[in-house]
């Protein structure tokens, strides 16, 4: 078998495991546990006593607390990944076995917050290096020691950049002659108007 | 007909008709069918006449009725002109609505088809482009690199890369170097002595990077010159040297009044006073392009300032030396004592400094306070110049009325006579500076008249150069759209599999003119032969008339002779007339045959317009009508 | 030093002079090996060395003609008409080299730039991505050691660095 939201692979079998581990409690309180798990996956905090109050009723261990986050947050976020629509996902979910009434609030969640997770999910995806904050300033050189009569802009940049490797962001000042600093501007305007055209 | 059906079926299904698998002609459309595929077209026609429209039959038969009246007005309204109207659509018949939907199939617009790709589709091609460049890499078999050619270089390995590094070049006729006028020295230069740019750069490599980078600064650089010049330089009316060299002088006047305002409140330490000497020596020759005369009285402080340390530095210079060559030798003494020795000197000449500074302002106030009462007596003396100049000339009066005072009444009489003269002059005067001035206004009117024109006519001007500009960047932005979306059509359809159905139909059309030609040869050659066949017939009836006219005289002339001739005669005429007769029945069956034809081929096309199941269907209709009458009119009876 | 100039003709100098030009453009400097008969090593290192020194200061005063000659001291007239007409023929030029090497007078300057935009299609975290990226990387020159900074920007990131340059452009275009 072969599922879209695991990406057109089979179902890992741990998943499959859980999945019965999710059937035991009842439908409303899976919703409310989606909902929380949704939130971990979206950086808001989740609230680990209110998980552990909604699986109370089915006594379930903390093992099967883990596992059934581990499972939602696994199928939450796989299906985000392949931007599965929620029918398809609960016809998916339904045929590995979980109760019907489970996965329509399971899809339900799944719905509302779609567009948040995969904008979140697009926002962690690898990158090398961000810009973070730019700063300038533009001298006007009146005269050096080089020079007597100067009179010319100079551009003074600071570029406060995330390092790829460290991932700490790492400042650079830089000195660019007016002329420099123009071919810059217009190379970097052009960049734009072709990422502007690939979208 | 067939083929013509096919057409029609399938435009209509573009159009957004819904149409089943197995209708293959128009003779199977049902009214339904026929009211949507119409209601379809109308709204692709045009969406303002269609959009009022259903494309479903309501079920109420008045409704129905009415739909069909507006269609046969709408059809009416694109320029239809066989017959239409309601019944068309209700009670149908094929032919009818064969030419209905043939005419609305070719009023169908064509580039609906075109619009609909427009450059939209392009991230799409470019996700295919990038599928089939990956696929394509990946069906390349992995070479050691060794055994790489170019062509796989390309996509296996990076290959031989130069980073971009730019370096100046020297270029004739650069943007750089036009703005000076071209000196003949310079222009030998560039002919003489100019290196070919291939070898300019030290490497190689960064030849292109710098031809680029020249390119794209002198083009940035031209841009916003423009730019600017638009939107600032010509309003200001001025030429572009006027312009720049307004703009420099501006700068530089601000500039300077900065470099004032932060150099003047502290020349308290050395420091500083280094400092600002140097800014005054800057500041002199700012000062030095506009004029000397008006560098305020501050101005004189720092030029104080700057000679006296300028005489001090070379003497600073001797003492440090002179200083440094007396360490020179001393340098084997204990370092403490060396250090005391320099702090005792560093504290006595900080001492002296400060002593020195405190006596300096002692002296700066006592200058300025100087220099303040200097003002006020200066101003006193002038005030007093003034009364002095006034009561010289008071004395003056005086002293001329005292002298005429012996001879009082004849200086009267001078003096009355003199006034009046003067009268007269200033008369005079006020009439000559009149007949002056009249002129003089007009011509000043005329002249601020022209002025004021002119002005007009420029901004005028001014406003349509603006608008040029407008409309060369909006046309240029224009044709480059349509170039892009040119080369994008032309990529699309040489993409496009060869029309294979145009060559078919061509040939069929061909094929069918063909035939059309055939045909035609056949009924001209059946209609040549009835032609001959006329032509026997006739001259055959001539013949048998003339004959008979002469036998029958022969046979006249001789029954009057002979008994059995004259019988013969009266056989004769039987067989004459009895033969006429039967010619006459031929052709009357001709005549009936044909028109039992005729009428057969009526009952054909009778047939083909159902009359009977659309009476059938009109009775129905009118009962309903009927029914639904009688139901409204029992409900307004009830109501 | 400059005297040694006339060791050779005034056309052969006026050529000489243009590519020690050259080289105080940043491009390259005349060879020793072409012209290995007229001096000696030292003598043409001095005679490189005092000549982008004159052209430096004689340009970089604004010197006057008479200014010029003086500086050239006892060099004979012929020798001093052709340096004359090179610093006539040059002045825009190492004009030029003189602000960028006054620009030079910072402990970083930007050297070169390049960029390039990439599509990001899938990652990790997401199969159908899509994000255009742009990766500049700036060539600095700092204390006059190489250093490159690789920024990859998206589209909001490349946004803000535009504003803020625009930004500076504007009083840059008021300040020419």
């Amino acid at each position: 078998m072969r599922f879209r939201f695991c990406g057109d692979l089979d179902c890992p079998d741990w998943v499959l495991a859980e999945i019965s581990t999710l059937a035991r409690i009842s439908s409303v309180k899976m919703k409310l546990l989606c909902v929380q798990v949704i939130k971990d996956l979206l950086d808001e905090d989740i609230d680990y006593e209110k998980v552990s109050k909604l699986t109370s009723d089915a006594k379930f261990e903390s093992g099967d607390i883990k596992a059934s986050v581990a499972v939602l947050s696994f199928i939450l976020s796989s299906a985000a990944k392949h931007d599965v629509d929620g029918e398809s996902l609960s016809s998916e979910l339904q045929q590995l076995g979980l109760p019907k009434e489970h996965t329509t609030g399971l899809c339900k969640s799944y719905e509302d917050k779609h567009a948040a997770l995969q904008q979140k999910l697009k926002e962690s995806s690898l990158r090398l290096g961000r810009l973070e904050v730019v700063n300038w300033r533009v001298d006007y050189t009146l005269s050096s020691s080089e020079l007597k009569e100067v009179n010319e802009p100079v551009v003074q940049l600071r570029l406060q950049s995330q390092n790829p490797e460290s991932g700490s962001s790492e400042t650079s000042v830089v000195t660019v002659g007016a002329e420099k600093f123009r071919v810059l501007l217009t190379e970097l305007k052009q960049a734009q108007a072709m990422m502007n055209a690939l979208q | 007909m067939e083929e013509v059906d096919r057409i029609l079926i399938h435009s209509l299904k573009q159009a957004g008709t819904d149409i089943d698998e197995d209708v293959q002609s128009v003779k199977q459309f049902s009214s339904e069918l026929i009211v949507e595929a119409v209601v379809r077209c109308l709204r692709v026609i045009d969406p303002g006449l269609g959009s009022g429209l259903s494309p479903t039959l309501p079920p109420g038969m008045s409704a129905r009725f009415r739909l069909g009246m507006s269609l046969a007005q709408a059809c009416q309204d694109l320029g239809y002109k066989g017959e239409i109207g309601y019944q068309t659509f209700l009670y149908s018949n094929e032919p009818e609505i064969r030419s209905l939907l043939m005419f609305l199939v070719e009023k169908l617009p064509r580039e609906s088809a075109e619009a609909s790709d427009q450059p939209a589709g392009k991230s799409v091609l470019l996700q295919k482009a990038i599928a089939a460049q990956i696929k394509a890499q990946l069906a390349l078999p992995w070479l050691p690199p060794s055994c790489r050619l170019p062509l796989h270089r390309k996509t296996q390995s990076p290959g031989l890369c130069h980073s971009f590094r730019a370096q100046p070049l020297s270029l004739p006729y650069s943007q750089k170097a036009s703005t000076k006028k071209q000196a003949k020295e310079v222009k030998e230069y560039w002919r003489e002595h100019l290196v070919p740019v291939t070898s300019q750069p030290s490497h190689r490599a960064s030849i292109l990077a710098s031809l680029l980078e020249n390119h794209v600064s002198e083009l940035s650089a031209a841009q916003e010159w423009e730019n600017e010049w638009n939107s600032q330089g010509l309003l200001s009316r001025l030429t572009p040297e006027d312009y720049r060299s307004r703009k420099r002088a501006r700068l530089q006047k601000r500039i300077e009044e900065q470099l004032r305002a932060a150099a003047q409140p502290r020349p308290d330490t050395h420091g500083t006073t280094r400092s600002t000497s140097d800014l005054a020596e800057l500041l002199n020759s700012f000062g030095g392009t506009t004029t000397g005369g008006d560098v305020l009285t501050k101005g004189t402080r720092f030029t104080h300032a700057e000679k006296f340390t300028f005489t001090q530095e070379p003497e600073k210079a001797a003492q440090q030396m002179a200083a440094a060559a007396s360490a020179l030798p001393s340098s084997h003494q204990s370092e403490e004592d060396l250090k005391a020795q320099q702090e005792a000197e560093l504290s006595g000449l900080q001492q002296q400094l400060q002593q020195l500074s405190v006596q300096m302002e002692e002296v700066g106030g006592d200058i300025r306070q100087l220099t303040v009462s200097i003002h006020q007596v200066s101003d006193e003396l002038k005030q007093r110049e003034l009364s002095n100049s006034e009561k010289e000339d008071t004395v003056r009066v005086k002293k001329q009325t005292i002298d005429l005072l012996p001879d009082a009444e004849n200086n009267l009489v001078k003096l009355q006579s003199l006034v009046e003269a003067s009268a007269k002059r200033v008369v005079h005067l006020a009439a000559q500076w009149e007949k002056h001035r009249a002129p003089l206004i007009d011509e000043h009117r005329r002249l601020k008249e022209l002025c004021s024109n002119r002005e007009m006519e420029s901004s005028r001007k001014l406003s349509e150069i603006k608008d040029l500009h407008d409309k060369i960047r909006q046309s240029a932005e224009e044709a480059k759209k349509k170039e892009g979306l040119y080369k994008q059509l032309i990529t699309e359809y040489e993409t496009l599999p060869k029309d294979v159905s145009r060559s078919a139909y061509t040939m069929r059309i061909l094929e069918i003119v063909s035939n059309i030609k055939k045909q035609k040869e056949e009924i001209t050659k059946i209609l040549s032969d009835t032609k001959d066949l006329q032509k026997e017939i006739n001259g055959l009836t001539g013949k048998l008339d003339r004959t008979f006219a002469v036998t029958d005289e022969l046979v006249f002339k001789d029954a009057k002779k002979d008994e059995s001739v004259r019988k013969s005669y009266k056989y004769l005429a039987a067989l004459h007339e009895n033969c006429t007769q039967l010619i006459q029945t031929i052709e009357d069956t001709g005549t009936i045959m044909r028109e039992i034809r005729d009428l057969e081929e009526q009952i054909e096309t009778e047939n083909g317009k159902k009359t009977v199941s659309n009476l059938e269907k009109i009775l129905e209709d009118y009962k309903a009508i009927r029914q639904e009458n009688s139901a409204l009119a029992a409900k307004i009876r009830d109501g | 030093m400059i005297k040694l100039l006339e060791k050779i003709t005034p056309t052969e100098s006026l050529k000489f002079l243009h590519r020690v030009v050259d080289g105080l453009c940043g491009r390259s400097y005349p060879r020793r090996i072409e012209y290995g008969e007229a001096w000696s090593l030292t003598e043409f290192g001095e005679l490189t060395n005092s000549l982008s020194k004159f052209f430096t200061v004689a340009v970089g005063r604004k010197c006057s003609d008479q200014e010029v000659q003086e500086l050239l001291g006892d060099l004979d007239s012929a020798h001093a008409a052709v340096v004359l007409q090179c610093v006539h023929a040059r002045q825009e030029e190492i004009r030029l080299s003189l602000v960028d090497r006054t620009n030079g007078i910072s402990s970083t300057q930007l050297q070169d730039f390049n960029w390039q935009i990439k599509l990001a299609l899938s990652s990790d975290k997401l199969s159908s991505l899509n994000t255009p990226l742009l990766n500049l990387s700036l060539d600095m020159k700092e204390n006059g050691l190489q250093r490159a900074v690789n920024i990859e920007m998206n589209k909001e990131e490349l946004q803000t660095l535009i504003s803020a340059l625009e930004a500076a452009n504007k009083v840059v275009l008021q300040l020419k």
